[in-house]
C-alpha cells in the first residue's frame, strides 16, 4: 500500500501554474528522489505535501487518509516530518538542547513543568542514542550556530528523526556541503532508510547521491511530471536528458 | 437628546485628536517599525510651544509654526536616538521612546510648570454658531475642518508626491524599495518627522480645547493605540476611522453612563480583536 | 559582533543541568548561594549602607514581578508591555479583601493572586496570535482597560486617590504569631513568597515546558514543524507570569497598605520591562539585579531632585543604546571571552 499518494494534484498561484496534474505513489519503505531544474516545482510539491497550502485541484493521501484541511502540525503528529532548504534549528542553543527539545516534543512532554527522575533518564537516554546514531556526541555542548554547515544539517536530521517519522521529507539535504560532508550525509540517509526503514522523499541536485541511494526517481519539469523510474531507467530517458541538457543537445 | 448630540459632538472632537495622533503613530509604525511612546510628549510640546509663541506671532502664526518646530525636533530625535535601533528587537525602540517620553514630560514640567495653563483662542472662533446647539462653537467646527484638511493633505502627499509614493511603497515592501536604490534612512527620517508634525498639530488644537498640562499627550496616547488596533494596523485610513469611532462611542456612553466612557474604548478593541483581529481596514496577516 | 553576547547569555542563562558540561555546574551554583545569603541578611546590612528595610522589600517585590515577566519576555520572547495590570489587580484584590471581607492576610493574598492571574489567563489568548511589536501594543491596551476600570469604579476602588483603609494583619501560625507590621518581619514574609516565585520560575525553566518556551523564542518555524501549537505555550507563559505579577502586586499592597491606580498603569509596565533589560533579560537573576538598580536609583534620585523622571528616562535610553543585554549579560559576555 502507498504511504503517500498524490492524485492529479495541481497548484496555481494566480495565473502561474506551479504544479500541473501530478500523480505520485510512494510505497512504504521507498527512498524516492525528486529531481528537476530550478523552478520545476519541487519545493512547491513539498510545501503542498506538508500541508503549508492546499492543492488547487486533486487530492493528497497520507497513510490512507486525505490531508485536506489538516495543519502542518497535525501532519507531524500523523508521522510526516520535513527539513528545509535553509537549515531550521535552534542556532543559539547547544546541540544537546536542540535534541532535548526535539525528544521532549516527540515524547509529548511539552506541557510538563517538571519531570520524574525516571522520565528525565528516559529523555536523556533517547538524546544520547540519537547523538550516537548521528555521531553528534562529541558536539553535544557546542552551540549549534558555531557548527559547520554540514553538522548543522545533521542536527536538523536528528531533530526530524527524534519524532520517528513514517515519512521524512528532505529538502536538498546536501545543499552547500563539501565532499566529505556530502558523503557522510549520504551514508546517513542510507542508514536511516536501511536500518529504520523510514520512507523518504528527497529533493536533490547531486546526481551521484541520487544514483547511490534512491530506489526510484521522479523528474519534475516546469510543474509537470516528466518521468518516473529506477535510476537506470531515468538515466536512459531521452526526455529527461532533453530537460536537463536543454538546447545543448 | 440635546445632551446626546452634545456628547457625540464632543466625542467627535476628541476622536479627531485620537485620529491625528493615530495617523502619525501609524505612519511611524509602518515605515520606521516602531511604536512611538513619545508621541504624546511631542503632542504636549506642540501645545506648549504654541502657547509661548502666541504672544509673539499670534494664534494663527503659532498654529502653523509650532507643528513644524515640533517636527524638526522629531527629526533630530530620529537622527540621534531612533536611527541606531532600526533592525533591532522592537523591544529596544519601545523602551527608548518610553524613556524619551519621560524626559520630555519632565522637561515640559520644568519649563512651563506642573499646573495646567489656559490657552486662549481668537475671539472670532470662540462664539457659538447656533443658539440652540450652544456647544457648536466656531473653534470646534474649525478644529474638525482643519483636522480633516490636514488628513486630506497627508493623503494627497502620499499619493501624488515622489516622497509620498516612496513612503507608501516602503510601507508595503521595504526590501524592494531599498533594492531600488532609494535612501531608506532619509525616507524614514522624513516619515518620522511628518508623523511628529501631526502630533504637534494635534497638540496646538488640543491646547485650545482641553487646556495645557504636561500629561495631556500621555492621556491621548493610549486611545490612539486602540484607534490603530480598531482601525487596522497598516491602514492610515483605518487609524483615522478608528480614532473617530472610539471618540464618538466614548461620547455616546458618556451620556448614559459617564463612568464607563474610558473603558468602552477598550471593550470595543477587545470585541474587534475577537471578531475581526486585523481591524476594520487592516491588511490581512499583519496582526494574525 | 553584536550577536555574540546573545549567544553567550542565552546558553549561560539556561544552564540547565544536562545542557551544560558537568564541569561548569558547581560554579553555576555559586552566584545563587551568594545571592541567597545576601537576601537573607538584608535587614542586617542594608541599614549600614544607609538604606531601610522597606527598600529591600520593594526590591524583592519588583524583582519578583520582573522575574515572572522575564519568563515571558526574556525566555519565551513575548514582548508584554501590560503586566502592571496583573500586578495592580493583585494589589486591588488583596486590598479589597482586607478592607471589606476578611482580616486574614494569607487569604487576601490568595484572592489577589487568583484575581490577577485569572485576568492574565483570560486575556492572554487575545494577544498570543500576534508577534513582536503588535503583541506589545495589544498587551498595553488590554492593561489600560484595567487601569481605567480601577480609576472609574470610584465607589469600590477609591478612584484616582487609590484604595486606602486596609492594613496587613498579623499571621497566626498555630500559636506562633508573625507580626507583619514590623518591617523586618514583613521583609522575611516577602522573601518567603519571592523564594516561591523563584522556585516556580526555576523549575519551569528546567523542565520540558521551559525548554519549549526557549525554543519558541529561538525558532518558531522549527517548532511548528515539530507539530507544536505555539500559541498555547505563549499563553501558558503569559498566564504563569501573570500569576507571579499578581502575587508581587498583592505583596506591594500589603507593603504600602495602599493600592493605587498607578499600580496598573502602563508606565509601571514599562518599568517592569526596563528592570528585566537592566539586569539582563536572558538570565535567571537578571530581573533581580535590575530591580536592585531601578528601585535604589529611583529612591535615591527622587530624594535629591524633582527632576528624577528625567534621570530615569535617561537610564532607559542609555541602557537601550549601550547595555541592551543588561548587567548580567554584559558580565557573562566578559567572563567567557
Amino acid at each position: 500500500m502507498s504511504l503517500l499518494s498524490l492524485k492529479n494534484v495541481s497548484r496555481r498561484f494566480g495565473s502561474l501554474a506551479a504544479l500541473s496534474n501530478i500523480s505520485l505513489e510512494i510505497p512504504q519503505g521507498e527512498l524516492r528522489a525528486i529531481i528537476g531544474p530550478n523552478g520545476a516545482g519541487k519545493t512547491t510539491l513539498f510545501n503542498l505535501i506538508s500541508g503549508l497550502f492546499p492543492p488547487s485541484e486533486g487530492e493528497v493521501l497520507f497513510d490512507g487518509q486525505s490531508i485536506k484541511g489538516v495543519s502542518p502540525a497535525r501532519l507531524v503528529h500523523r508521522g510526516m516530518i520535513r527539513t528545509f532548504q535553509i537549515t531550521e534549528i535552534f542556532l543559539n542553543l547547544t546541540v544537546y538542547q536542540n535534541l532535548e527539545i526535539a525528544v521532549e516534543t516527540a515524547q509529548g512532554l511539552n506541557l510538563r513543568p517538571w519531570l520524574s527522575p525516571a522520565r528525565r533518564r528516559s529523555v536523556r537516554t533517547a538524546i544520547d542514542e540519537l547523538m550516537e546514531t548521528l555521531h553528534l556526541t562529541g558536539l553535544a555542548y557546542r552551540t549549534a550556530g558555531e557548527l559547520a554547515h554540514g553538522d548543522q544539517r545533521v542536527v536538523e536530521m536528528a531533530i526530524a528523526l527524534s519524532r520517528e517519522p513514517k515519512l521524512l521529507l528532505l529538502d536538498e539535504p546536501t545543499a552547500g556541503m563539501g565532499d566529505e560532508e556530502t558523503d557522510q550525509m549520504t551514508d546517513l540517509i542510507r542508514h536511516m532508510h536501511g536500518e529504520r526503514g523510514i520512507t523518504m522523499l528527497f529533493i536533490e541536485h547531486d546526481m551521484n547521491i541520487i544514483f547511490k541511494v534512491a530506489d526510484r526517481i521522479t523528474v519534475l519539469d516546469n510543474g509537470h511530471l516528466l518521468a518516473e523510474g529506477t535510476p537506470s531507467e531515468i538515466s536512459a530517458n531521452a526526455d529527461v536528458q532533453a530537460a536537463y541538457l536543454g538546447g545543448a543537445k | 437628546m440635546e445632551l446626546l448630540l452634545f456628547n457625540i459632538f464632543n466625542g467627535l472632537i476628541i476622536g479627531m485628536f485620537y485620529a491625528l495622533m493615530a495617523l502619525g503613530l501609524s505612519l511611524i509604525l509602518g515605515l520606521n517599525g516602531i511604536i512611538n511612546f513619545s508621541h504624546g510628549a511631542f503632542l504636549a510640546l506642540g501645545g506648549y510651544i504654541a502657547y509661548s509663541l502666541t504672544p509673539v506671532i499670534g494664534f494663527w502664526g503659532a498654529l502653523i509654526v509650532s507643528p513644524f518646530a515640533v517636527g524638526l525636533i522629531g527629526l533630530l530625535a530620529e537622527r540621534v536616538l531612533i536611527r541606531p535601533l532600526y533592525g533591532r528587537d522592537p523591544l529596544f525602540s519601545l523602551l527608548l521612546t518610553f524613556g524619551l517620553a519621560m524626559i520630555m514630560q519632565d522637561l515640559i514640567r520644568t519649563f512651563w510648570g506642573a499646573t495646567g495653563l489656559p490657552f486662549t483662542i481668537p475671539d472670532t472662533l470662540s462664539h457659538p454658531l447656533s443658539q440652540v446647539y450652544f456647544f457648536v462653537t466656531g473653534y470646534r467646527v474649525f478644529l474638525v475642518v482643519l483636522s480633516l484638511f490636514a488628513t486630506a493633505s497627508l493623503f494627497a502627499l502620499l499619493r501624488f508626491t515622489r516622497v509620498g509614493v516612496r513612503i507608501r511603497a516602503g510601507n508595503a515592501d521595504l526590501e524592494t524599495v531599498s533594492a531600488l536604490g532609494i535612501n531608506i534612512y532619509r525616507l524614514r527620517a522624513i516619515n518620522f518627522a511628518v508623523g511628529i508634525l501631526f502630533a504637534g498639530l494635534a497638540g496646538v488644537l488640543a491646547a485650545g480645547r482641553l487646556g495645557l498640562t504636561p500629561t495631556m499627550g500621555a492621556s491621548l496616547l493610549m486611545p490612539s493605540f486602540v484607534a490603530i488596533i480598531v482601525g487596522g494596523v497598516g491602514s492610515l485610513l483605518g487609524s483615522m476611522l478608528g480614532g473617530i469611532i472610539i471618540g464618538v462611542a466614548a461620547g455616546i456612553v458618556t451620556t448614559y453612563y459617564p463612568a464607563a466612557s474610558d473603558v468602552v474604548i477598550y471593550l470595543i478593541m477587545a470585541v474587534v480583536l475577537v471578531v475581526r483581529p486585523r481591524g476594520l481596514l487592516g491588511q490581512e496577516g499583519l496582526l494574525e | 559582533m553584536s550577536a555574540s553576547p546573545v549567544d553567550k547569555t542565552a546558553s549561560a542563562g539556561q544552564d540547565s543541568a544536562p545542557a551544560a558540561p558537568p564541569a561548569r555546574r558547581i560554579p553555576a551554583l555559586l552566584p545563587a548561594i551568594v545571592i541567597w545569603l545576601l537576601l537573607l541578611s538584608v535587614p542586617f546590612w542594608l541599614p549600614l549602607l544607609g538604606g531601610y528595610t522597606e527598600l529591600g522589600t520593594r526590591v524583592l517585590i519588583f524583582g519578583l514581578v520582573a522575574m515572572g515577566l522575564n519568563l515571558l519576555l526574556g525566555f519565551t520572547g513575548g514582548l508584554s508591555f501590560g503586566h502592571a495590570a496583573y500586578f495592580g489587580l493583585g494589589a486591588y484584590g488583596t486590598g479589597l479583601m482586607l478592607k471589606f471581607v476578611t482580616h486574614s492576610t494569607p487569604l487576601a493574598i490568595l484572592v489577589g493572586v487568583i484575581v490577577g492571574g485569572l485576568a492574565a489567563t483570560v486575556f492572554g489568548p487575545l494577544t498570543v496570535r500576534r508577534r513582536g511589536i503588535y503583541f506589545a501594543m495589544i498587551t498595553i491596551a488590554i492593561g489600560q482597560m484595567f487601569y481605567f476600570v480601577s480609576v472609574r469604579w470610584n465607589s469600590l476602588t477609591g478612584g484616582e486617590d487609590g484604595l486606602t483603609g486596609f492594613s496587613r494583619t498579623d499571621v497566626d501560625l498555630g500559636g506562633w504569631i508573625l507580626h507583619l507590621q514590623h518591617p523586618m518581619v514583613f521583609y522575611y514574609f516577602t522573601l518567603f513568597f519571592f523564594a516561591i516565585g523563584c522556585a516556580v520560575v526555576w523549575s519551569v525553566l528546567h523542565s520540558p515546558l521551559g525548554h519549549t518556551f526557549i525554543a519558541i523564542r529561538e525558532n518558531q518555524k522549527r517548532l511548528r514543524f515539530l507539530g507544536l501549537p505555539i500559541g498555547v505555550y505563549i499563553w501558558i507563559a503569559f498566564a504563569i507570569s501573570g500569576f507571579i505579577a499578581a502575587l508581587a502586586g498583592s505583596l506591594y499592597a500589603l507593603l504600602n497598605n495602599f493600592a493605587s491606580p498607578e499600580d496598573l498603569n502602563w508606565v509601571l509596565s514599562g518599568v517592569f520591562v526596563i528592570i528585566c533589560v537592566l539586569g539582563g533579560m536572558r538570565t535567571f537573576w537578571g530581573p533581580l539585579m535590575g530591580a536592585v538598580i531601578y528601585v535604589v536609583a529611583q529612591d535615591y534620585l527622587s530624594s535629591i531632585t524633582v527632576n528624577w523622571m528625567s534621570f530615569i528616562g535617561a537610564i532607559f535610553i542609555l541602557a537601550v543604546l549601550f547595555f541592551p543585554w543588561g548587567l548580567l549579560g554584559f558580565f557573562q559576555g566578559r567572563f567567557q571571552k
